[in-house]
């Protein structure tokens, strides 16, 4: 990827999103690609302990997932960015409308489990929960357009 | 390290032999896992209420001045920013795995994992903070004086904004785009306007931009996350938890080093209080055991008061402060961020810093006093205390042991610089 990043279009690959469940796994995993079948090694269960808690073996290992819902009016998305064709590069202004590279949503999610070994992440610990479900408010506040007391 | 890796470990425990020996003698696992994909997918969390127009340019970060991904939909008109969502460190495991669920009616995803931990967060951005580096740059070398600015029109200043990937001429010419709208609405918000015939013109004006970041601000301030509550708002305004309460007697000085073997709580047991007794008798003439009684059950109730507490209102100020220097170290070019700060009227936050210096000045004398405690071995501290100075003699003893058992060839060596030596085990390697 050059210095420069082009403009990416947001489209879908098919008219229905697909669905799929992300998990944010407390482990490395140096393979980035399918890994069907799944459920050889995959199986997490809703614990009978706590309530919307879950729990999955992985690996010999017990791992304890919070499903941490996506914030209101946020939707979760598996896309994959695309580069324009390189080929007319030259003429940057002519091919303007064609150098858009393309960001494909492949499918929907809406809600994250982050699991952790054996213990629960909560909003002070980790990061991903505290985006979640701390930065979105803060965000909101931060950047609403009214003009406050000046007008 | 007890590692649970083993190899073919699922083949070899399932049901299907016959496949597992195959298996293991063309690879490792019944399974044989696709290659990478070349182009990873990343995980985004978007707004809803985006159209299908929106797309993701470039522009150039207004604090930072470095090339940014923005989120932009032409149809409302709104930016949106991006916030990657990590791991505190790099050096913690994460990774995301992508489980299709067969149960439901949708189309599922084939299952994948992805190694990168990161998650793209796209949360509501207010394009004024695009707008005020070009704003305000003009004169900011110059005295920030409203008069010495020029009246411009909206077209010239989005001609200053930095566009050099193209990317927000193209998002401004874009059909049906509500952004120079927006833009225009946002500019005339810390500016002054002129109407000239049909054309409005407009002038920077630093007192509007400081309203508006205070009320952005305050508005932050109302609520503040727990996290950051617990850290800039909770931590920073505690003061120490002082052991000795003001309006009695100050502590009496170091006891010679004759009862320095009594234990910490010499305070309950009668034959410390004797040889405490020596030391209270300063202060007073009053019986051992009178003294030691009211020791054990006045103090504790206000011994672990904490030496002064914050008023709400300095509390909502180092709220208010908080998100302040949040917002200006975020978004505002650093020169802009002085600008505001220096505008303020200089009364806001005295509570608070009046506050502030008599913390600091408590801070310090706790900590004084704390090694007098250590110094003197003598007065009763909390087990904290004890607990830390027992790890630290610990830690001080092993390095000492440490340093002694290593052999005199050993010491040599560590000063050879063996970066370009083969290790010793190299030789036992398999070749």
């Amino acid at each position: 990827m050059g210095t420069s990043q082009p403009i990416l279009d947001i489209g879908s690959a098919s008219s229905s999103p697909k669905r799929t469940t992300v998990h944010l796994l407390p482990c490395k995993i140096h393979h980035t690609g399918p890994v069907e079948p799944t459920q050889s090694f995959w199986d997490p269960q809703t614990s009978t302990s706590s309530t919307g808690i879950k729990e999955a073996y992985f690996r010999g290992r017990k791992l304890r997932g919070k499903p941490v819902a996506l914030p209101e009016g946020y939707k979760g998305v598996v896309a994959i960015s695309s580069l324009p064709d390189q080929n007319g590069k030259a003429d940057v202004i002519d091919l303007e409308k064609d150098s858009h590279g393309k960001l494909e949503v492949q499918a929907e999610f809406d809600e994250v489990v982050v699991w952790g070994h054996e213990s629960l992440a909560d909003a002070a610990a980790d990061g991903y929960v505290r985006s979640l479900e701390e930065w979105v408010g803060v965000a909101a506040a931060i950047h609403s357009l009214d003009n406050g007391d000046s007008k | 390290m007890a590692r649970t890796r083993s190899k073919g470990g699922p083949a070899s425990t399932s049901a299907d032999k016959t496949a597992s020996t195959t298996a293991k003698a063309a690879s490792t696992s019944t399974y044989t896992l696709p290659a990478e994909s070349t182009n990873p997918p990343k995980l985004f969390v978007l707004p809803k209420n985006t159209s299908s127009s929106a797309r993701i340019i470039t522009l150039e970060n207004p604090r930072y001045g470095n090339p940014t991904r923005y989120l932009v939909c032409p149809e409302t008109g709104s930016f949106y920013e991006f916030t990657k969502a990590a791991p505190p460190n790099k050096s913690t495991p994460r990774s995301w795995l992508l489980s299709s669920e067969k149960s439901e009616k949708e189309p599922a995803l084939e299952s994948q994992t992805i190694q990168s931990p990161d998650l793209y967060l796209a949360t509501p951005y207010d394009p004024l903070f695009l707008l005020l580096p070009a704003l305000f740059k003009s004169s900011s070398n110059s005295k920030s004086d409203n008069q010495q600015r020029q009246y411009l029109s909206l077209d010239d200043y989005l001609d200053l904004i930095p566009n050099t990937d193209r990317h927000f001429s193209e998002i401004l010419t874009l059909p049906n785009s509500r952004i120079e709208k927006v833009l225009e609405a946002r500019l005339a918000s810390v500016c002054d306007l002129v109407e000239m015939g049909d054309d409005k013109m407009y002038r920077p004006n630093e007192s509007k931009l400081s309203t508006i970041i205070l009320s952005k601000a305050s508005k932050m301030a109302e609520n503040l996350p727990p996290s950051m509550e617990e850290k800039f708002i909770k931590k920073a305004l505690e003061a120490p938890v002082m052991g000795v309460v003001k309006d009695q007697p100050p502590p009496p000085p170091p006891p010679p080093p004759t009862t320095s073997t009594s234990s910490p709580e010499e305070t309950a047991s009668p034959s410390a209080s004797e040889s405490q007794s020596t030391v209270t008798t300063s202060s007073g003439t009053t019986p051992s055991t009178a003294v030691t009684t009211p020791a054990t059950e006045e103090a504790p109730e206000p011994a672990f008061a904490p030496a002064i507490t914050a008023s709400p209102a300095t509390i909502s100020l180092q709220r208010l402060r908080t998100s302040l220097n949040f917002i200006l170290s975020s978004y505002l070019p650093p020169f802009l961020s002085k600008t505001v700060l220096s505008s303020l009227p200089s009364e806001t936050f005295t509570e608070l810093e009046e506050y502030l210096t008599k913390l600091s000045k408590l801070r310090t004398e706790a900590a004084a006093s704390r090694n007098i405690d250590i110094n003197g071995g003598k007065r009763a501290r909390d087990e904290d205390d004890d607990e830390r100075l027992e790890k630290k003699r610990k830690m001080e003893q092993e390095e000492k042991v440490k340093k002694a058992n290593t052999s005199r060839g050993v010491k040599q060596l560590a000063k050879v610089n063996t970066a370009g030596m083969m290790k010793l085990s190299a030789f036992f390697k398999k070749a």
